[in-house]
Parts: C-alpha cells; sequence; structure tokens
C-alpha cells in the first residue's frame, strides 16, 4: 500500500511539489483554513441546534454550510497530498487511524441527521421532539469533529514504527 | 536573551517542553481555538458579503461569545506554547505579522458588528458602502493570519537560548 501510494504521489507531481521549499507549509495552511471553515459553519450549525443564539432561523443559517464542506474537500485534498508522499509517516500512525474513525462517525451522522431531520433544515417552526433528537447529532457531530482535530494534531507526535499497526499486513 | 532564558526555564515552559502531554494538549486547544475564531469570523464575512441572507445580522451577533471565548483560548494556549520557546517565536517577524493580523481582524469584525446592528440589519440591500469590501478583507486577512502561525513551524531561526 506504501508503494501505490508513493506512486501515486510521484505520478501526479504532488511529490515533487510537497519536496519543493514552501510545498509543504503552504498545503498545510490549506489545512487549517479548510478546518477553520468547516468549524466556523457546521460547528456554528451544530452549537445553534445545541440552544446557542435561539433566534437564528436553522433554515437560514444551514445556507453556510455549504463552505464548511468546500472545506471539508479542501482537506481532503490537501490531506491526500501529506499521505501520499510520506505514507510510511501516515498509515501506520495510531493517530491518522482514529482520525480516520472520527471522519468516518461524522459522516455516518450527517447522513442520519439528513435522513430523519431534514425537515429541520427546509421547515420553520419545529416541533419540540424534532429539536431534541437534533441535539443529539450535533453533539455527535461537535465532539466527532474536535477529536478529528485533537488527532490531527497529535500525528507528529505518535509515529510508531510499522510493525506497531498488526493489522497492516 | 537572558529574559528568553528565564521563561524557558520557568515550571510552565519545562512543563509544556517537556512533559509527554504539555505540548500537544497546547497545541491541540490552539487548533480548536483557532478553528472556531477563524471560522466564526468567516462565517459572519460570508454573511455580509451575502450568504445565508436570512441570518439577521443583529442575530449573528448573538454568537459573539462564541468569537471571545475561543479568542480567550488561542490566547491562553497561544501564551502557553510561546512560553516553551519565547526565543523560537519572539525573533520571527512573522510573529508579530500574525499578531497584528488577529489584532487586526479583531477590530474589523468588533467595528462592522457594530456599524451593521446599527443600519437596519437583515437587509442585504442596505449594504453598499464599505462593508462588503471590509468583509472580503476579513476573509483575507484571517487567512493570511493561519498562514502565518503554519510557517512559524518553519522559518524560525532561534528554537531556544537556555
Amino acid at each position: 500500500m506504501e508503494a501505490q501510494l508513493l506512486e501515486f504521489s510521484h505520478s501526479m507531481g504532488i511529490y515533487g511539489f510537497m519536496n519543493s521549499p514552501w510545498g509543504w507549509p503552504v498545503i498545510e495552511s490549506l489545512h487549517f483554513i479548510g478546518l477553520s471553515l468547516l468549524l466556523g459553519t457546521v460547528g456554528l450549525f451544530d452549537l445553534r441546534m445545541l440552544g446557542f443564539g435561539k433566534s437564528i432561523s436553522l433554515v437560514a443559517l444551514h445556507k453556510l454550510v455549504p463552505f464548511g464542506v468546500m472545506g471539508f474537500l479542501l482537506n481532503v485534498v490537501t490531506g491526500i497530498m501529506f499521505v501520499t508522499t510520506v505514507p510510511d509517516q501516515y498509515i501506520y500512525n495510531p493517530a491518522v487511524q482514529s482520525k480516520m474513525l472520527f471522519i468516518a462517525l461524522a459522516g455516518v451522522n450527517m447522513l442520519l441527521f439528513y435522513q430523519l431531520s431534514y425537515r429541520l433544515v427546509t421547515h420553520e417552526n419545529p416541533e419540540a421532539k424534532e429539536l431534541a433528537r437534533a441535539k443529539v447529532f450535533a453533539l455527535v457531530s461537535l465532539l466527532c469533529w474536535l477529536g478529528v482535530i485533537t488527532c490531527g494534531r497529535l500525528i507528529t507526535f505518535f509515529r510508531p514504527p510499522a510493525y506497531w499497526c498488526f493489522w497492516c499486513g | 536573551m537572558e529574559f528568553f532564558a528565564w521563561i524557558e526555564q520557568t515550571s510552565i515552559a519545562l512543563w509544556v517542553r517537556e512533559s509527554v502531554w504539555g505540548f500537544p494538549i497546547a497545541l491541540t486547544l490552539h487548533a480548536i481555538g483557532m478553528g472556531f475564531l477563524a471560522g466564526f469570523n468567516c462565517a459572519f464575512a460570508l454573511r455580509v458579503l451575502g450568504v445565508a441572507p436570512g441570518v439577521s445580522l443583529q442575530n449573528l451577533v448573538k454568537f459573539f461569545p462564541l468569537l471571545w471565548s475561543s479568542a480567550a483560548m488561542s490566547l491562553f494556549s497561544g501564551l502557553l506554547l510561546l512560553s516553551a520557546y519565547p526565543a523560537k517565536s519572539l525573533t520571527n517577524p512573522i510573529f508579530y505579522l500574525k499578531i497584528s493580523l488577529i489584532i487586526f481582524g479583531l477590530i474589523l469584525i468588533v467595528k462592522l458588528a457594530s456599524v451593521l446592528t446599527v443600519k437596519s440589519p437583515g437587509e442585504p440591500s442596505t449594504l453598499r458602502g464599505r462593508e462588503k469590501p471590509t468583509a472580503a478583507i476579513m476573509l483575507l486577512i484571517w487567512a493570511a493570519a493561519i498562514t502565518c502561525g503554519r510557517f512559524l513551524a518553519y522559518t524560525y531561526s532561534v528554537l531556544t537560548v537556555s
């Protein structure tokens, strides 16, 4: 897997760019900007669902969420640039693996939210029952994204050797 | 330099720099504070630029406690990081640029919020003056502040002096 990832990085020209003098920090900066966009829009929407700023319409505030999705996509692209350039620093790293797990959880939580609570982002004056259920989605979402950031920051502190990861093969 | 050496040897600095969890905890708090701080500023600027027009600006200001608590969290964790490596940041011009950008950004959002909540808010058509260019500048300022922060890890000339 390591070899394939590196091969991808080389073939796409990512490897050369990331190893140029300012390649790595520039992409890191974009990764942090994407993170901020996500927290500032999706995180804000979660806080609103949890009961902060109640006078703001959920339907109206939800219009900011596409910018959070853009931030997330920016981070998928920049994240792939990091991982494929130095795969051995990432794929065996438990911080990275936990981060991916939190992202997957956030994704499942989001799908369930739009499946079960879609009325909240299309109709004003939701019922109390709908609002109560949404609080669970909001809390899970916030905790997942904070988990993603925490694990992301831990990546550089926890780089065990490849044999640590017994299921990586 | 002696002053930097003294800070580096304080017990807080030693904890952040040398304990197992000090540095990662401070870094994580700094990233979360940054995310909410820069993120809320961007959301506010996007609203002024015309996104989510149904959110009245008077109401969006209700999230200012989030702005100030994330700013406090970033400041607190930033001071912890600074105490561990004072010479590293304070001898780097990019650090002063980053701090100036953040202060400028905070002044802009406070000014903009006070202008917009006094004017009839919630009506995008009333935003004809300098509000939209100011909001665009806010987006650039926060992107630049984040970039400066990231570059601090790559552009220092001194790590520690003691």
